[in-house]
């Protein structure tokens, strides 16, 4: 069980909070607001206390705008939104069990670390980071608009079903983009969740020979790349 | 007649007799030179539409090389084989270019063919 | 010096030859000839090949082939796409049946794409009848996801896109084979 305190906010926006944490399927098994003693998260208002004990997380409650030199993802923006909150509890339990797990345990975690990207979104969750997703079609073109890194990553889901943390490493694009485009098919049921990873077809019979796969890592796509100034 | 028919009609005429003159041809195509064939007589059941769509292609690469090289237009193209050979012969009307296809076997004699072909040419190009 | 060479194939008229000189470095070289054929509003049309080339900074070679785009030069599709690093279908969504287009050259290019990375490039995509996503759905039907992507091929940046789209899948085929012999 998770504890979060809130801190410097006002009467209404607590009981809000109360209410969100009480009341979502999500959360009401893990999640438990606490007024005093140890806790997990602050969710603190502008008032809020500058400093936190180490390992606990902070989460400021904000003005849109007002937290232009923050990380988004160590934000929640006024007015709250039940989502918003979940979704940035989930990926606080996510940091705060991988900080600990790790060897590290004076680190503090924070949200929007790498580890945290590898947290999928509340959507996404449905499919756990080891799940394999996979696509049936190429995905509309209101999904990818013209976005390169979506792009990419439907070029390769196209060849393969593979779990979110696969499909960024064989896509080179970061997880958390990774799980932004897996929830874009997901809003549009267009990606299933479920069985194993894909026996990935052969690579083009010429790159087959080691020797040729060894020369086109080191370098042949890089330099295809700068002679078109990619 | 039209012009187009009378080009029409000689090119069959001239298949016709290449076919019939000739040692070892197998198949004789004359074909625009995006690749249609407008005059054809095949001995082996070939497709001629298939042969008029390579004899453009090898004859637009012949041209390729000939200009960049600045060796002036392409007259002929030849691809020998193993058990024959392939000729084709550029023949430049007025308006538009005709290519002309001998497919032949081992019994042809290539510099015969050649002599034939620009016959055919020639008259080709007398149309006016 | 190594060779590698880009197939670009497609619809007479949809901008094989076009996008061809948008990247090469040197004046392509096109067998362009005069077009007799009334489907295609077009003066000039490719026969033989059109051939494009990059200097690449390892002293290596890559070639960019334009293939004829009638059915009736699929003889040269193959010989040309043989070892390709891509295949690059230009469509032209102005015509009265761009999906019966992309059809012709999915049966010609055949088996060779389950390997072949290979990318569609729809242009004058804000004309004709038929949605971007139509084609998606149409290779959904046949089994197959390909990549389509609008493009202008006039425009360099439409066509750097598309070959940019061919290196992700051969990235993604390298690394796969990386971590299935680890060296
Ligand atoms: N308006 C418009 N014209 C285009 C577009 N794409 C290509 N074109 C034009 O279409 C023609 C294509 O010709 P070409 O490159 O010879 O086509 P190919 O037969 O595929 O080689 C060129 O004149 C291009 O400028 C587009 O998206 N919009
Ligand atoms: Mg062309």
């Amino acid at each position: 069980m998770w504890k979060l305190k809130l801190a410097g906010l006002s009467e209404t926006e607590q009981a809000l909070i109360r209410s969100i944490v009480r009341l979502s399927k999500d959360l009401e098994s893990s999640w438990q607001v606490v007024d005093q003693g140890a806790c997990d998260v602050v969710l603190c208002g502008t008032h809020g206390p500058a400093m936190v004990m180490p390992g606990v997380l902070r989460i400021r409650v904000a003005e849109p705008g007002e937290h232009s030199t923050e990380h988004m993802h160590d934000v929640l923006e006024r007015p709250i939104r039940a989502e918003r909150l979940i979704r940035l509890l989930c990926q606080s339990a996510a940091a705060l069990t991988q900080g600990r797990a790790s060897s590290t345990p004076s680190s503090t975690p924070s949200i929007s670390s790498p580890v945290v990207a590898e947290t999928p979104a509340p959507r996404a969750m449905h499919g756990s980071l080891h799940q394999v997703a996979s696509i049936g079609r190429w995905p509309p073109q209101v999904v990818l608009a013209k976005n390169r890194e979506f792009i990419r990553l439907a070029v390769v889901l196209a060849r393969a079903s593979l779990s979110v943390t696969e499909l960024s490493r064989l896509s080179g694009v970061p997880m958390e983009t990774c799980i932004s485009f897996l929830d874009a098919l997901e809003e549009r049921s267009l990606v299933r969740w479920g069985g194993a990873e894909d026996a990935i077809p052969p690579p083009p019979s010429h790159l087959q020979e080691s020797t040729e796969h060894r020369h086109f890592g080191s370098g042949l796509l890089g330099s295809i790349r700068r002679a078109l100034g990619i | 007649m039209s012009n187009e028919q009378q080009i029409r009609r000689i090119a069959s005429r001239e298949v016709q007799k290449i076919a019939k003159e000739l040692h070892g041809v197998s198949s004789v195509v004359i074909a625009t030179v995006d690749g249609f064939d407008i005059a054809s007589i095949g001995l082996d059941g070939e497709d001629p539409g298939r042969i008029a769509a390579m004899a453009s292609s090898v004859s637009a690469i012949g041209s390729v090389i000939s200009q960049e090289e600045s060796l002036g237009r392409s007259r002929s193209v030849t691809i020998a084989t193993d058990t024959g050979f392939a000729y084709l012969s550029c023949a430049y009307l007025p308006d538009q270019t005709l290519i002309l296809n001998v497919i032949a076997d081992q019994d042809a004699v290539l510099g015969q063919v050649a002599y034939r072909c620009a016959e055919s040419v020639r008259r080709l190009e007398a149309v006016a | 010096m190594k060779e590698y060479k880009i197939l670009f194939s497609g619809t007479p008229g949809a901008g094989k030859t076009t996008a061809i000189g948008a990247v090469s470095e040197i004046p392509p070289v096109v067998t362009d000839v005069p077009n007799t054929d009334p489907g295609y509003a077009k003066a000039y049309t490719t026969v033989g090949l059109d051939y494009g080339q990059l200097t690449l900074d390892t002293g290596d070679c890559l070639r960019l082939f334009g293939t004829p785009g009638q059915a009736r030069f699929d003889f040269l599709w193959r010989i040309l796409g043989r070892n390709a690093l891509g295949l690059i279908i230009l469509l032209d969504n102005s015509r009265p049946n761009p999906l019966a287009d992309l059809e012709i050259y999915i049966n010609g290019f055949g088996e060779a794409l389950r390997s072949m990375p290979c990318v569609i490039g729809v242009g004058r995509h804000d004309q004709g009848n038929t949605a971007l996503d139509d084609y998606g759905l149409w290779l959904m039907e046949r089994n197959m996801i390909l990549p389509v992507l609008p493009v202008d091929v006039r425009r360099r940046a439409d066509v750097v896109l598309l070959i940019d789209v061919l290196l992700a899948e051969l990235e993604f085929h390298i690394r796969k084979g990386e971590c299935s012999h680890v060296e």
